[in-house]
């Protein structure tokens, strides 16, 4: 048995029995085999005649073969993203204090790299884990006595394989932010909730890999703390992995794993072919895709700015682009088709104070609740997304786009096979500008309250804090006052979860309660009960049989109502 | 703000004005085209005081009298020209000051002699440090020459110094007499003026001044003898030499006069005490413009002007809800009858009514202050200041009084109860009470402001130095109360109706203007004036025999300390009104070499005596 | 028990109040655990500007627990534990055609300390309007009279009646609601709403006007 796995970075694909491994055991700084007297391993060949001269050359040999080191593969691949994301914060703090991309990568089918491996059966070096390969044994350890190797890379690309990557069956998810969306912030408060949200799915989620963690960690969203900033876009982010699970029905579990990835809307907006291409993978082995919006870049929005909020609002620009890009990506591979992937358009921010102007009251008051999953009879979560609570806010956007945004909407109607609309605020707070008191000087206040008996203020204070003199703030090398934002009370995510949700079902993880409003399905309403929730019906049962004898009579119907069990024939 | 010394100023301006309108122009005029330049730092605080002494005598002059400054700058000297009016300075170029030069000789001047040029130039050696701070005036001072006119021989010139000798500045001001010492050996100091007059502020009686004010004087004194017709005076100023001058001035004593008529008014004026509790008067409710429904009839007017015709007519009353679809007249309902039938629409019309008048007024700012300047016309015609104050610290009962109106019956007909209710309800409003209250309160702060102020100027009084001259304190009380005693009822009753500072202020001011013009004596001349208070207290006789003893007695200084003896002076003048009684007095008892300086004003007499110093009084010790 | 109304703290949020759909149900959020006072106000009246007032009212009244109480003239409060929230899933209204803010509080001995809510942004915030749909019939009022020997005909007595909803007579504002009728705006009267119909003589049908945003005519 082997697996198939796809690699989430380079998505070439590979036998589990392909990939390779990075070293446990890593010599870093000098050699220490050779005497002093000899310049280097040349001058010792020439010159050393002593009997160990061979065990000293096998041994400088293998101390040469695990030196730690920039893995040119590896270089090449992260050379197009201006340099490598990766970062595990135990490299820092467990022994040998190296970062893991340059450990040395052991290839087992080389007869070379075999020669430090340990067999694990005739002309077997595999660990295995429930059948896939998951690790190899070195022949000797590293100075903690670790011989076992599992960290696994990819054979092309040499980038890290999360553990138990590729056993189960994976789906790519991409989340495009258009510049100002408030992508970073929205991942970090879905990341840090992820379970819980994902457990109104009926679903459990396990993040697998540091990845999550290090974005939690480097982009925090909290009271008092600054909002993480733009990150830059010609960098590649690290895929972010979960393991998800769930009920199978039948008293067993499915286990999938779903890798989201972080992409800057910069990539397809700037018309930079050389940029597109780089990124263009994440978006065509996308199995799902999440596009965020800022309400800023709605042109209706813009209509009803104040001034003030005008003047505040930084100039965006226009989503239709992405859009473009994206769907010209998909039309390379498929020619010029509807795109199926799922695409789930989100607006951003959606309780700015001017989304209150164009959004109508029922559209708010659904969007100021929490998502709600569906439940048994025992309160526990069903593997469905909850349309029934979706549909409305789905309808009400719909015709938002419909009404504001019409090329927009049609645009994506024409190029998307499968799209729904999504609004959420991930702060559900104002953000707030404040400065920053120099360090220097913020010592010295901290020393004057102290001496007072004060409590020192915080170091960042309101722009307009006029007991904070300006000149007692940082700059920036422009000379312009250093700002940054902050949250401007309590934090309260209100459905960053849906589109994710959504995205399940459309990838077949859960079902849902109602069917899901398809705007490229026209809407047929059930005759008898005028309810939207009608299907058509399979081919074998469009026939219906009544009577018999000679009042035996033979119906046709192709459609069905599922709220009242009507039947009927749709033209 | 109202204070004593703006009321002693206020007599003193007036008495000054008195005199002014008196005096005559037959005065000495100048005769030639002048121009007055003040030197380096300080000279220029002499501007004003000159401007006046000069105009007073030569006030119309006012146009051809021309003063500059000139400073010392980077590149040689910065000037600009100062005028009489005390209007801002106007910088000049080297052009600007030839032009105006120029313009002196003009045929629009009525200067009589246009051969000369007379230029006085004021240094003031408070901020020198060396004699080379002297010295590099000079200079200066050529080339400003230079500037004036084309031949040195067209101007006549004179330096007034103004010589610091206190103990700070001593060793320099020896450092510059030495400087003067070669004068008469044609230093360069001698180059470059006709004369000096050595201004120091320490005195033949070694009283050191604190300010140049005689100074002012003597050089204003200076420049009315110097520009003259008689050249023997005018060269005793131009005489190529280093003068002194010594100086004494009688006049009436203006500031004093004041002090005590302004003192003697204010003794005779009480404010009236209140009188029981305004708040137990009968009167009270009427007094405050209230009906004897309780309604305030500024309000009841407005109603019956503008809003009974937004009543509902008899008509519209069929329109109000009904319990029942009875058929009956509703206007002949009563109020109460017609409010229970509608079930209380009736009562909620009116409310809504009175609200939406109420809105509508709070709209109109016209109106409101219009009901708050008369409110308060009839406060101050109605109450006096102590009234109006006990009101105010009363302001809660004022209030009960002005927004409760008594309740109107209910049991007339409909729509006549319904325009006794609209007035019942706008005097109910408590916005509306809200503004003749705030109007009361105005009229409160406006009486305690008064009241402070009155009291402040009685206090005031009391920081002002007695007059030590106890002739003049005695003779001029007797004038006020004189006065008093004439027009004091009038007086009293203007001062009791008084309500603000304005008017006091105002009333003040009257008063004393007219006590000034009952009396011949505030417009004698200054001798007479003397003569008629000495004369009152049977003291000296002979006023004019005291005058001369003041001006040219032995009391009389000289503006510089010298170690040897004067001399005999080279010019004795009197400045006076020419052929007044004085005159004539002195012109007998003086010596005949006196000569006399006609300036028209009968309110002063000066005395300037010129001396010139010689050599070994200027040098001292001082390397 | 003193009341006293304290500036916004972060650790003690109560916001995002809201009306559940199709219930009479209030929700909120709330920091973990803590009370909250919900305040009714008439319709677009904000309560955080009053109180100041409200607190001093409260101080001065008997608060009954578990249901609202008047404490200010059309101004109705109600304390809601953190345990009565999850046992009751929020909060029932008191009534609607009213503006309801939820405050955080805390009780420490005789003080009760009420929070002012966060600055918010415009969606997520600390109140709620909730307006009254109602319908006023307005109906001519016609009689019989006999024609001929057996027939009669309807006609017009003159009147028109104006039927009202009898439950809005309890929490109604004088002011709220007027009708239209010879040329008069005549207001409607809580008298009225409790009796129920009431009769105007008018051949032209009156016109009903609302002047509270929260009593919305259908």
């Amino acid at each position: 048995m082997s697996f198939e796995i796809t690699c989430p970075y380079c998505f070439r694909k590979m036998q589990d029995t392909e990939v390779l491994f990075r070293s446990e055991k890593v010599n870093q700084g000098e050699c220490g085999l050779l005497p002093d007297e000899y310049d280097g391993i040349e001058d010792f060949k020439v010159r050393y005649d002593g009997p160990d001269k061979e065990s000293i050359l096998r041994g400088y040999q293998e101390w040469e073969f695990f030196a730690a080191g920039p893995d040119p593969v590896y270089e090449e691949f992260w050379a197009e993203f201006n340099g490598t994301t990766e970062y595990n914060p135990t490299d820092e703090v467990m022994p040998p204090y190296v970062k893991s991309y340059y450990r040395k990568v052991i290839d087992p089918s080389l007869p070379e790299h075999r020669r430090y491996l340990k067999p694990q059966g005739p002309g077997d070096f595999f660990i295995r884990d429930q059948g896939m390969v998951s690790g190899i044994e070195l022949a000797s350890g590293n100075v903690t006595g670790k011989n076992i190797c599992n960290r696994r890379v990819c054979p092309h690309c040499h980038n890290p394989l999360p553990d138990g990557y590729g056993r189960n069956p994976v789906k790519f998810a991409t989340v495009i932010g258009i510049t100002g969306a408030g992508k970073t912030i929205y991942l970090s408060q879905l990341l840090k909730d992820m379970t819980l949200y994902v457990v109104k799915a009926g679903l459990s989620a396990m993040d697998s890999g540091p990845e999550v963690q290090t974005f939690l960690d480097r982009n925090i969203v909290a009271a008092g703390a600054p909002l993480p900033g733009s990150t830059p876009f010609s960098q590649l982010q690290q895929p972010l992995f979960y393991e998800m699970s769930r009920d199978d029905g039948n008293q067993g579990r499915v286990q999938e794993t779903f890798v989201l990835y972080d992409v800057a809307g910069e990539v397809f907006m700037r018309g930079d072919a050389a940029l597109i291409r780089k990124f263009a993978p994440y978006v065509k082995h996308a199995d799902g895709l999440i596009i965020l919006i800022s309400p800023l870049q709605l042109r209706v929005v813009n209509s009803v700015m104040t001034e003030e909020e005008r003047e505040k609002a930084k100039k965006e620009a226009r989503p239709d682009t992405v859009f473009r890009t994206i769907h010209n990506i998909f039309a390379q591979e498929n020619g010029n088709t509807r795109c199926k992937v799922p695409l789930a358009v989100c607006v951003s921010k959606a309780d700015l104070p001017m989304m209150q102007r164009v959004f109508s009251r029922d559209l708010q008051d659904m969007l100021r609740k929490n998502v709600e999953g569906v439940r048994d009879a025992c309160g526990f979560y069903l593997p469905l997304f909850n349309a029934t609570e979706y549909n409305p806010i789905f309808n009400e956007l719909f015709r938002f786009f419909q009404n504001n945004e019409i090329d927009l909407a049609q645009y994506i109607h024409t190029s998307y096979a499968s799209y729904a609309y999504f609004a959420f605020t991930a702060l559900g707070c104002s953000v707030e500008e404040r400065k920053k008191i120099k360090d220097s000087e913020y010592e010295r206040i901290k020393q004057q309250c102290k001496e007072r008996d004060m409590d020192p203020p915080p170091q960042y204070v309101p722009v307009d804090d006029p007991k904070i003199k300006d000149v007692l703030c940082e700059r920036t090398a422009e000379g312009k006052l250093y700002v940054r934002s902050f949250p401007g009370g309590t934090i309260l995510p209100k459905r960053v979860e849906e589109p994710l949700l959504w995205l399940f079902s459309q990838l077949g993880y859960i079902a849902s309660d109602v069917l899901i409003d398809d705007p490229t399905k026209p809407k047929i309403t059930c005759p008898a009960c005028g309810s939207f929730a009608t299907e058509e019906l399979p081919e074998d049962q469009r026939e219906q049989v009544s009577g018999w004898w000679k009042f035996r009579k033979v119906e046709y119907f192709n459609r069905v109502c599922r709220e009242c069990g009507h039947c009927w024939e749709q033209n | 703000m109202l204070t004593i010394q703006s009321l002693i100023q206020h007599v003193e301006n007036r008495l000054r004005q008195i005199d002014r309108d008196q005096s005559d122009t037959t005065g000495g005029e100048p005769q030639y085209p002048q121009l007055v330049v003040y030197l380096g730092d300080g000279a220029d605080q002499a501007h004003p005081q000159l401007c006046e002494s000069l105009l007073s005598i030569w006030p119309q002059y006012e146009k051809e009298l021309k003063f500059l400054r000139a400073e010392a700058a980077e590149e040689g000297l910065s000037l600009a020209e100062l005028f009489p009016d005390g209007g801002e300075a106007v910088e000049q170029t080297e052009d600007g000051v030839r032009e105006l030069a120029s313009a002196l000789f003009g045929t629009r001047m009525h200067f009589r002699d246009r051969t000369k040029l007379l230029v006085y130039y004021i240094l003031d050696t408070s901020s020198f440090v060396g004699p080379e701070d002297f010295l590099a005036w000079m200079p200066r001072i050529r080339k400003l020459k230079d500037l004036l006119c084309a031949s040195p021989g067209d101007v006549l010139d004179v330096l007034f110094l103004l010589l610091n000798e206190n103990l700070v500045r001593r060793k320099t001001a020896g450092q510059i007499r030495n400087c003067l010492s070669g004068f008469c050996d044609g230093n360069e100091v001698r180059r470059t003026v006709d004369n000096v007059m050595l201004l120091s502020n320490r005195r033949s009686d070694n009283a050191i001044l604190e300010d140049w004010e005689m100074c002012y004087k003597i050089i204003s004194a200076s420049i009315l003898l110097s520009n003259n017709a008689d050249t023997q005076v005018a060269k005793a100023f131009f005489s190529n030499a280093v003068t002194a001058a010594s100086y004494a001035r009688e006049e009436k004593a203006l500031p004093q006069i004041g002090q005590v008529v302004v003192k003697s008014l204010l003794g005779e004026l009480t404010l009236p005490a209140l009188e029981g509790n305004p708040l137990e008067d009968p009167r009270l409710p009427e007094k405050l413009g209230l009906t004897q429904q309780g309604t305030i009839g500024m309000l009841d007017q407005y109603a019956e002007n503008s809003l009974f015709d937004l009543l509902p007519t008899e008509d519209q009353l069929e329109f109000f809800p009904r319990r029942d679809d009875r058929a009956c007249a509703m206007s002949q309902f009563t109020a109460r009858e017609f409010d229970e039938y509608t079930m209380g629409a009736w009562e909620q019309c009116l409310i809504r009514l009175a609200e939406s008048v109420g809105e509508r007024l709070a709209l109109n700012a016209d109106i409101r202050a219009e009901w708050r300047n008369r409110f308060r016309e009839g406060l101050t015609r109605q109450f006096s200041n102590e009234e109006i104050l006990y009101l105010n610290e009363h302001l809660e009962d004022v209030r009960t009084l002005l927004s409760n109106p008594r309740v109107p019956p209910q049991d007339a007909p409909v729509l006549a109860a319904a325009r006794e209710q609209l007035k019942y309800r706008l005097s109910s409003d408590r916005e509306l009470a809200g503004i003749f209250l705030s109007a009361l309160q105005e009229q409160g702060w406006a009486a305690q402001d008064f009241a402070d102020q009155w009291n402040g100027l009685l206090k005031s009084v009391r920081s002002v130095h007695t007059v030590r001259d106890g002739n003049i304190t005695v003779f001029y009380e007797r004038q006020v109360r004189s006065f008093y005693n004439r027009h004091g009822t009038a007086m009293e009753a203007a001062f009791s109706k008084m309500h603000d500072t304005e008017e006091l202020e105002k009333f003040l001011y009257k008063t004393l203007d007219q006590i000034l013009d009952s009396d011949a004596i505030f417009s004698a001349p200054f001798e007479k004036e003397l003569e008629s208070r000495l004369n009152e207290e049977s003291m000296i006789a002979d006023a004019k025999q005291y005058i001369r003893e003041k001006l040219t007695g032995k009391d009389v200084c000289v503006y510089l300390q010298t170690d040897f003896d004067l001399g005999a002076p080279i010019l004795s003048a009197i400045l006076l009104k020419g052929g007044s009684p004085l005159h004539n007095s002195l012109r007998m008892n003086l010596a005949p070499t006196t000569y006399y300086y006609n300036t028209g004003r009968g309110s002063a007499a000066e005395a300037l005596v010129i001396y010139e110093v010689s050599q070994q009084n200027l040098v001292n010790g001082e390397a | 028990m003193q009341y006293q109304y304290c500036p916004h703290n972060p650790a003690r949020y109560a916001t995002n109040l809201l009306r559940e759909r199709g219930s009479s149900r209030l929700y909120w959020e709330n920091a973990d655990g803590q009370d909250v006072l919900l305040v009714q106000t008439p319709f677009g009246v904000p309560a955080a500007e009053r109180m100041e007032a409200l607190c001093q009212a409260m101080g001065k009244t008997l608060i009954q627990p578990g249901r609202y109480t008047e404490v200010l003239p059309g101004v109705w409060v109600r304390f809601v534990s953190a345990m009565d929230k999850v046992q009751m899933n929020g909060c029932p209204i008191n009534t609607e055609a009213s503006t309801y803010t939820v405050f955080s509080c805390l009780t420490e001995g005789e003080v009760c300390s009420i929070f002012a809510p966060q600055p918010c942004q415009a969606m997520i915030s600390a109140d709620c309007s909730i307006p009254m749909r109602i319908r006023v019939e307005v109906t001519e009022q016609f009689r019989r009279r006999r024609q001929g020997l057996f027939g009669h005909v309807m006609e017009p007595t003159g009147f028109y009646t104006l039927s009202f909803p009898r439950e809005l007579a309890g929490t109604y504002q004088e002011g709220g609601l007027f009708y239209r009728a010879g040329g008069l705006e005549i207001p409607v009267t809580r008298q009225m709403l409790e009796q129920g119909v009431v009769y105007v003589k008018t051949d032209i049908r009156p016109e009903l006007v609302s002047r509270n945003k929260g009593l919305e005519l259908i």
